[in-house]
């Protein structure tokens, strides 16, 4: 009897503590000290594991460790692979074979890599220069690797500083190298001899000579380092800061501003620079049309600096994709005539294994080449994601000259839609968006929230001003490691610009426009999404009242991001078009998720097959499968 | 109650849990050691700070996924790799507070804050294991009231006992919680 009565005693404590959200052990009345202590050991175990929670999280960790070991995955190698550091150049020569063997002589390199097509040209070697690797190839015009006497001369010397410049010197002229300035003192401080090899290629030495400059000359000044020459040198050093997040070490300029020597890092590596003098033999890309010297850059997260480069005005050559050797990498072109490849190391991938995959490769490229013109459609069009947000406004043509002149937009096309008004794509960053609107067209708008990265957002947002957006928020440091702003632009259109600390301005898993929807009810959204389109969901950070303040979905390879609507941030139905594998399937996928049809699928004039629904939160979706290669302008 | 002094018990651990972290840094399945004898501790810490029990599922979930993932980074300090599990811990609930964007956030956590944390870490981690080593019937009544959160009532009516036994049952658990915690801290 006393038994029961305690352990009912117990329990009304018991209901206290749990009743009590916001104490963890709340001080009770000690009705008995032993109750009490009985008590405040209920306190603490109101955070006990449900059951099943550590078995589930056990399965999962199990299928990611199981993933993990295997190769592909990223975590398993450093970006950066063993022997390499940021920049290593490579050169394009005529005879690479016979090359090797002069650097062999002339420098004593040794071969490190040697992979032969099966035409015999060599299509990628690696040798080893003291510290350094470089990377050469045969002449491959098709793909751009042109050598020195195609292009006329090179616009990139390689440079080394090393111990006894005239014992390299020497060496490589009685190799066969030629003089280019023979070996002196030079009055800044250094003693410097440059030659051109038989190839054509140019290579630069120095020893510091002063003790100011040789403390300025540190380790990473040893190996080779690409000396570009470019037709405007400051443009070129502000432009290498933000693409490449380049810093600057020292600038040496004429007095009418010219860059006579500039030195900036780029990772752990040091490239150099000077403004145009063809005075001395150095000639810009562009005055020589091409350069034979491409650098090769291996970075953290290659997709976000090419993202990052592209904005800032870079070229795609060839995009980003993961690369047979074990690299994901892209070719880009800088405004100043410089070819990059930018590269990330996902995969250690042996000689022997790349030798095999090659193989592999050309076999299944061969056909593909014979096909010419008429390839296979893709499943997205060239430069397209899955998601694309589509921005419908009355004022199509303002809309356009507003996101060139705030955020750098850059037009892809202008064309008559179906409905009598403008049909526009633009590229901003590495993202593309569709704007409707205009003319004789006389539908709802759709103006849409956005969340914009961009590398300086005060600028952006002082542009946007400029042309007439409205400030939702000034500037302001964000202490989840972002600085952002907010307005509204003339359309309607919100923007969220932000730029993320650090070296690369847009965050893992985002481009640099994604959309932002704040709907009532955000869990209904995602449950919807997922069932409709496949959503993943990515990230939610909701309130103990369940609550969502922040949520990421991703479908195929993009991301949307919501909140809960609230006070200024009230919904905003959105359009977009959806890239999909197959438009009719998902048309009915959505219809039986809840959507409501718009129009049927229909093969389109423009080369898509599409179909249009309403989701339940009125918001649009076109879901579209390519059915012929995008008509080229 | 507690003897002061650092609450895990790390020289005498140190050769073994070093082990296990080379283990499973060669062989990233060979991670489970790792998870079962952590998960507790980081649990443990989640909830006390975050108290939503879906949140807190999310959270020591993703602590555990980086964990792994980042394991190839993780460096021998002679630090507990709990300490390792639960800075991670501590900065995902910091990101997480901060990344709600209009949320007022909490200041950064410092690693004094984590330290100070882990002796109500471990002594909860502690009970936890310990709730896994009650008699059966016992044990499910705790689970079912402080996991579930579920009102005797309810525990009576799934276990189809009476409200008083299930009351009972309790009693004697949370007892034995305790005797168990006495003995295993001396």
């Amino acid at each position: 009897m006393a038994r029961r009565a305690l352990s009912q005693q117990l329990d009304e404590l018991v209901d206290a503590v749990l009743a009590q959200p916001e104490v963890p052990e709340p001080a009770l009345p000690p009705a008995e000290a032993k109750l009490a202590a009985l008590a405040g050991l209920a306190a603490r175990l109101r955070g006990l594991p449900r059951h099943d929670f550590k078995t589930r999280l056990k399965t999962d960790l199990e299928r990611s460790a199981i993933m993990a070991t295997k190769p592909v995955m990223a975590t398993k190698v450093r970006p950066i692979p063993e022997g390499f550091r940021t920049v290593t150049p490579y050169l394009c020569v005529k005879d690479a074979t016979g090359a090797m063997e002069f650097y062999w002589k002339a420098f004593g390199a040794t071969e490190t890599l040697r992979l032969p097509m099966p035409d015999g040209r060599i299509g990628h070697a690696e040798i080893q220069i003291g510290k350094s690797r470089i990377m050469l190839s045969d002449e491959f015009p098709e793909m751009g690797a042109v050598s020195p006497p195609s292009v006329g001369g090179s616009p990139v010397d390689i440079h080394f500083y090393v111990e006894d410049v005239d014992a390299w010197c020497r060496r490589a002229t009685a190799a066969g190298a030629r003089i280019l300035v023979p070996v002196a003192d030079q009055d800044y401080g250094e003693r410097y001899g440059r030659l051109e090899d038989p190839f054509g290629h140019r290579w630069g030495f120095s020893t510091p000579l002063k003790e100011d400059r040789a403390q300025q000359v540190r380790e990473t000044f040893y190996v080779a380092t690409p000396y570009l020459v470019v037709a405007d040198g400051a443009k070129a050093i502000d432009f290498y800061k933000e693409a490449l997040a380049a810093t600057e070490l020292m600038r040496l300029a004429d007095p009418d501003g010219r860059i006579a020597h500039a030195e900036l890092t780029i990772g752990d590596s040091v490239i150099m620079l000077s403004g145009a003098a063809p005075e001395y033999g150095r000639l810009s890309p562009q005055s020589l049309g091409g350069t034979p010297v491409t650098i090769h850059l291996y970075v953290e997260n290659v997709d976000a600096l090419a993202s990052q480069a592209v904005t800032a005005g870079a070229k795609i050559l060839r995009p980003v994709q993961d690369q047979f050797y074990g690299d994901r990498s892209g070719r880009l072109e800088d405004p100043f005539g410089h070819v990059w490849i930018v590269s990330t190391h996902i995969e250690d991938v042996t000689p022997e294994e790349t030798r095999r995959r090659l193989d592999g490769f050309m076999n299944h490229q061969a056909p593909a080449e014979q096909q010419g013109p008429t390839k296979r459609a893709k499943p997205i069009h060239e430069g397209f994601h899955t998601v694309t947000p589509y921005l419908t406004v009355r004022q199509a043509p303002g809309l356009l000259e507003f996101l060139k002149g705030a955020f750098g937009a850059e037009e892809l096309l202008r064309t008559t839609g179906s409905a009598g008004g403008m049909h526009a794509e633009v590229r901003i960053g590495d993202s593309r968006l569709m704007i409707g609107g205009g003319g004789a067209w006389r539908g709802t708008p759709m103006p849409t929230a956005l969340h914009l990265y961009v590398p300086n957002t005060d600028a952006a947002y002082k542009r946007a001003l400029e042309l007439g957006a409205t400030s939702i928020h000034e500037p302001m440091d964000q202490n989840y490691g972002e600085r952002s702003a907010g307005v509204r632009d003339l359309a309607g259109n919100s923007w969220y610009i932000a730029t993320k600390f650090g070296q690369q301005y847009v965050p893992e898993g985002l481009r640099s426009v994604n959309v932002y929807l704040h709907p009532r009810g955000a869990d209904r959204v995602i449950d919807f999404l997922k069932r409709a389109f496949a959503a993943d969901e990515v990230a939610r950070y909701a309130g103990p009242d369940g609550i969502i303040h922040h949520a990421q979905v991703r479908i195929g390879d993009s991301v949307i991001e919501m909140g809960e609507a609230h006070g200024p941030y009230q919904p905003m139905p959105t359009m977009f078009y959806l890239y999909v594998d197959d438009a009719d399937a998902w048309y009915r996928r959505a219809l039986q998720a809840g959507a409501t049809s718009i129009s049927e699928p229909v093969d389109q004039p423009y080369g898509d097959r599409n179909a249009s629904v309403k989701d339940p939160f009125d918001n649009v979706w076109y879901v579209a499968t390519p059915i012929k290669e995008a008509p080229t302008s | 109650m507690v003897a002061r002094g650092p609450a895990l018990k790390v020289p005498a651990r140190e050769a073994e849990e070093r082990l296990l972290v080379e283990a499973a840094q060669r062989d990233p399945t060979k991670f489970a050691d790792l998870y079962a004898s952590n998960f507790e501790r980081v649990y443990a810490y989640i909830a006390w700070r975050v108290r939503d029990r879906d949140e807190t599922e999310d959270l020591t979930s993703d602590v555990f996924h980086r964990a792994l993932a980042s394991l190839p980074r993780f460096e021998w300090r002679g630090v507990p790799f709990a300490a390792w599990l639960i800075k991670i811990a501590a900065n995902l609930i910091a990101d997480r507070l901060k990344r709600r964007h209009y949320a007022n956030s909490l200041d950064p956590v410092g690693d004094d804050q984590v330290d100070r944390s882990f002796e109500v870490v471990e002594r909860r981690a502690q009970l936890f294991r310990l709730v896994d080593r009650l008699p059966v019937d016992q044990r499910r009544v705790i689970m079912m009231r402080f996991a579930e959160e579920k009102s005797i009532r309810e525990i009576a009516q799934k276990l189809g006992r009476t409200e008083g036994a299930v009351k009972q049952l309790q009693f004697r658990g949370l007892q034995n919680l305790r005797a168990r915690l006495d003995e295993s801290n001396g």
